[in-house]
């Protein structure tokens, strides 16, 4: 929601509700209801029905005694836009029309039509207290008055902090990733007896474009049960930017969110929601737009973050945003401009004003950095910027250690918590992560007066990474000229891909074997055939395999574009669960017989599984690819520039694929050029 | 009767279009930029396809192939706005503002709504910033305020303008009106600053304090009281404040790698302490 906006039109809005009043038409309940900006004195409750209702809101100490009632002015209205509603009423995400056409039609991303959505602000409450709530419809209740539905106050500004927080990113699938994550949350906490007080997402809430019906089924739907007793706030990711826009303040993502713009919790006024500030206790938080604000120096945002920071006199500084300064995962901070220039404009001036920990997502991986500061260079590399390299575990290597109070320099945790349900990925190893963890999961912060403590929870309830900071009287910081560093273990990545255009991924070359070796040649080259730089295979006087080292797999994606300049026996075959040279798959595509063979290779002994006729071409460009998992093997051909000549089915295979290495192969006297060729690890 | 309000909405939702909502599976933008290339190679190049695939090139930096394909794209549909946004974007990116500044003039002439029209406007005037024609830049940043829903980064563009132009009391009466329509902090300090420039020094000394105050880091508002009690003849105080600032700054300047808006005020602070070899050693 825009609040400016809000603000300015909610007198205009009141007129609309007298009139849905008298109107008393039964709305269903549609989202919600969710809880937005608490503070220590107020809270704004959101819920939407389909079809006009006559709201209002009840309150109170005890479930059965909801005893203050809140209507008319003190409940904002927003509609969807075929709501003939009055002038002024602030419109829900209606799809531009030039948009229309393009799109399938079951993939509407508007707000579905006569939609309404009300916002109760409830304020002169009391801090740090538990009030229960229930909704209504004129006397029909819509939900609430039990006691799953309450909301908790913040305590004090400047008080001392004692809060558990959640964070998910990149959560919003919709999958049972997703929900499985949530629940693990829900059980640990429950277990502990130690619910979370508030729940912060850094971003990719709502796949794949961040519609608002993406974020019913991908977000309020799955978290129901959270939201409604929990804020979360948020941090707007790059799928939410599909159609939300941080600049205008416009689309589901701000219909969905009540944030603060003039420092209605602390902090100083940001004037959008698409950055903002907030202080629980004694701690400060800072929310950035990573996606789609000017990432500059000198823009609004930069400048609203040092005079934010120069205020902020909390205990704890925490940051969070969604596109991470330091990942290897399935994202690059070393390449990715959004990624290079929040850690080399950001970094700085949080780190100036003495942040203690950065939390971020996009990258679909847990990473969580050693104690570091001063990281700005790009690559980045440990060496002179890590303060402690211990586990941070204190039942390790021990806590962290800062001092009393927000320090510069003394120090941050970075943590990616990109793993909340979308697909996993890892391509690479952050010199400055102590914990690199490929599974789902989500992180939950403790913060108990002077000592903040993380933990890594994965979707099956397990604690993963423990470590925490604390804080007491002054520390003085030590730079560790040679720290250590993550083992950079090709085992443990997602994905290998070797491309003509981009050098530095020919490295993994020498992780490939060769059988038999010294009878054949894998390096990069000159293509006789286009010109470009390639990657050459040849097989001198005998059958070569190619298999890529650090891998065993079940489940996988081999692709590239290759060319087949061995005029003799011209083909080329991908390789999977190889165990030897006398157990495997292959799927070849033969140019001398003009056809694809699927086939297993048992103890020597060929078996074909599937055939089918294609001209394969010579001396062209053509893309291939096998994909397998559990008893599907699915295999794709096309020669370049001719469309008609695509190809892509599936075969079953009487069992499922057993583990095995991945690769290529070609006949004796064979050879290849390859553009570009990539494997996926498909199993995680 | 509908409200203006929707025919805003639908401006800027119109403006959506500038980030291409293409869902890919990986969304790496290594990643996509192959999938794209292959769909283009599979079937044939679309403007739609070609303004995905640029907007990932920028992501990555690499502005040669980016306009590449924000040009290929214009040629398939030149009146593109998508495709004439981008290219503008990524010319004042990659250091060809005067091309930037035409592609954003062309983007403007298709537009039918001054709310549609603010962005290219504003575009047009960081082209001409980057130019330093600061007149035109103002007039351009004039068109974009004009907007029911500003950017504050357009207030601070009209801002620095008419510092650059020396129009103090019209920055004053501008960034006045700025903070009406936008609560921003940034926006406050811009109008103190002005004031200042303005030779409005009582007005900005009593806006300074409480402000200075309230601050848990202070060189900021001490370097603009500094500069308040220099123009006051208060060189003694003034230095007082610069040198007060500079201790601050120094203890939240990092040892390798400064903050270089640190490092800015600290030249400043150097500046008024009489130590201009200091200051130039100083700035960035």
């Amino acid at each position: 929601m825009n609040t400016l906006t809000f603000r300015i039109l909610s007198s205009v809005a009141l007129v609309s509700m007298a009139s849905i009043q008298t109107s008393l038409v039964a709305g269903e309940l549609t989202r919600g209801p969710y809880l937005q900006q608490a503070s220590s004195d107020s809270i704004v409750v959101v819920w939407r029905t389909q079809g006009e209702s006559a709201p209002s809101l009840r309150f109170g100490k005890s479930p059965s005694a909801l005893k203050t009632k809140v209507a008319g002015d003190a409940i904002s209205l927003r509609v969807s836009a075929d709501v003939d509603a009055f002038p002024g009423t602030p419109l829900l995400y209606s799809e531009p029309l030039s948009e229309r056409a393009r799109r399938k039609k079951e993939r509407d991303p508007s707000t579905a039509a006569n939609t309404y959505q009300y916002e109760a602000s409830l304020g002169g409450l009391k801090p740090n207290t538990k009030y229960y709530y229930s909704i209504f419809d004129g006397e029909k209740l819509l939900a609430g008055g039990d006691a799953e539905h309450y909301f908790e106050t913040h305590p004090k500004i400047g008080s001392t902090s004692d809060m558990r927080l959640w964070v998910v990113g990149d959560s919003g699938t919709g999958g049972k990733e997703q929900t499985a994550v949530h629940q693990a949350m829900v059980d640990f906490t429950k277990a502990e007896g130690r619910p979370i007080d508030h729940y912060l997402h850094v971003g990719d809430m709502a796949y794949s474009d961040g519609t608002d019906p993406e974020f019913q089924d991908h977000f309020f739907e799955p978290y129901q049960t959270t939201l409604r007793h929990t804020v979360c706030w948020p941090a707007m990711g790059n799928h939410e930017g599909h159609t939300s826009r941080g600049i205008s303040g416009f689309g589901p993502y701000y219909d969905a969110y009540v944030v603060p713009t003039r420092a209605e919790v602390g902090g100083v006024p940001s004037g959008t929601e698409a950055y903002y500030s907030f202080d629980i206790a004694d701690t400060h938080f800072v929310c950035l737009d990573s996606h789609d604000l000017d990432r500059s120096p000198d823009t609004a945002m930069a400048r609203w973050l040092r005079a934010d920071l120069a205020q902020a006199n909390a205990k704890w500084l925490i940051a969070f945003w969604h596109h991470p300064p330091y990942t290897k995962g399935s994202h690059d901070s070393d390449r990715e401009r959004q990624l290079v220039e929040m850690r080399e404009t950001f970094m700085p001036i949080l780190e100036s004003a003495g942040v203690d920990i950065t939390l971020t997502g996009h990258s679909h991986i847990y990473e969580r950095s050693m104690l570091m500061d001063g990281a700005y260079a790009t690559p980045t590399v440990a060496e002179g910027v890590i303060l402690d390299d211990g586990d941070g575990d204190p039942s390790g290597d021990g806590a962290y250690r800062k001092s009393v109070g927000l320090n510069p320099n003394e120090g941050s945790v970075s943590i990616v918590s990109g793993h909340g349900g979308a697909g996993l990925g890892r391509e690479g190893t952050m010199p400055v992560m102590r914990q690199i963890i490929l599974e789902h999961g989500s992180l939950i912060l403790d913060i108990q007066g002077d000592t903040l403590t993380g933990s890594m929870l994965n979707l099956h309830g397990e604690v993963r990474d423990v470590f925490s900071i604390v804080k007491r009287g002054k520390v003085t910081p030590q730079r560790i000229q040679n720290p250590w560093q993550p083992v950079h273990d090709l085992s443990l990545l997602t994905s290998v891909h070797f491309d003509y255009r981009r050098p530095e991924t020919m490295d993994t070359l020498e992780h490939w074997t060769t059988i038999p070796e010294g009878h054949s040649t894998f390096t990069s080259a000159t293509s006789s055939v286009t010109g470009d730089s390639i990657l050459s295979a040849t097989a001198s006087d005998a059958p070569l395999f190619q298999l890529y080292n650090p891998w065993s797999l079940h489940a996988f994606d081999i692709e590239g574009q290759v060319v087949l300049t061995g005029s003799d026996n011209p083909g080329i075959a991908l390789v999977f669960a190889y165990e030897n040279d006398a157990n495997y798959f292959e799927t070849r595509y033969d140019a001398t017989t003009g056809s694809i063979r699927l086939s297993r290779v048992d103890d020597g002994v060929t078996a074909l599984v599937h055939e089918r006729e294609v001209a394969v071409a010579r001396d062209a460009v053509i893309e291939i690819g096998v994909e397998g998992e559990g008893q599907e093997v699915e295999i794709f051909y096309l020669e370049r520039g001719k469309p008609a000549t695509e190809l892509e089915y599936k075969v079953q295979l009487p069992a499922p694929i057993p583990a095995g290495r991945v690769g290529f192969a070609l006949p004796g006297g064979g050879s290849a050029e390859f553009l570009w060729l990539e494997i996926q690890d498909e199993s995680r | 009767m509908r409200s203006p309000f929707v025919s805003l909405l639908k401006a800027i939702a119109a403006l959506l279009f500038l980030n291409p909502a293409v869902a890919f599976p990986h969304d790496n933008p290594i990643h996509v930029v192959d999938t794209i290339t292959e769909r283009i190679q599979k079937s044939h190049a679309t403007p739609r396809l070609l303004i995905a695939r640029a907007y990932e090139y920028r992501s990555l930096g690499e502005w040669r192939y980016a306009l590449a394909d924000y040009r290929a794209a214009l040629e398939l549909d030149p009146l593109s706005t998508s495709a004439l946004t981008g290219l503008a974007e990524t010319l004042l990116d990659s250091g060809a503002p005067a091309e930037a500044e035409q592609a954003a003039e062309l983007a403007l002439a298709l537009q039918t709504s001054a709310e549609t029209r603010a962005p290219f406007h504003a575009l047009k005037a960081r082209s001409f910033e980057k130019r330093e024609r600061w007149e035109k830049a103002l007039e351009q940043w004039t068109h974009a305020l004009a907007s029911s829903r500003p950017e504050i980064d357009w207030f601070i563009g009209q801002s620095s303008c008419l510092a650059r132009l020396g129009r103090a009391e019209e920055r004053v009466d501008a960034l006045t009106d700025a903070r009406k329509r936008n609560p921003s902090v940034v926006l406050d300090q811009l109008w103190i600053e002005a004031l200042v420039e303005a030779g409005e020094l009582d007005t900005a000394s009593q806006e300074i304090e409480p402000r200075l105050q309230k601050s848990r880091w202070k060189s900021a508002w001490l370097l603009l009281r500094a500069d308040v009690r220099q123009q006051q003849g208060l060189a003694h105080d003034a230095r007082e404040d610069a040198r007060t600032a500079l201790a601050e700054i120094q203890t939240r300047l990092h040892p390798q790698r400064p903050d270089p808006h640190l490092v800015q005020e600290a030249a400043k602070a150097h500046t008024f302490l009489d130590d201009p070899e200091a200051a130039r050693h100083r700035s960035p």
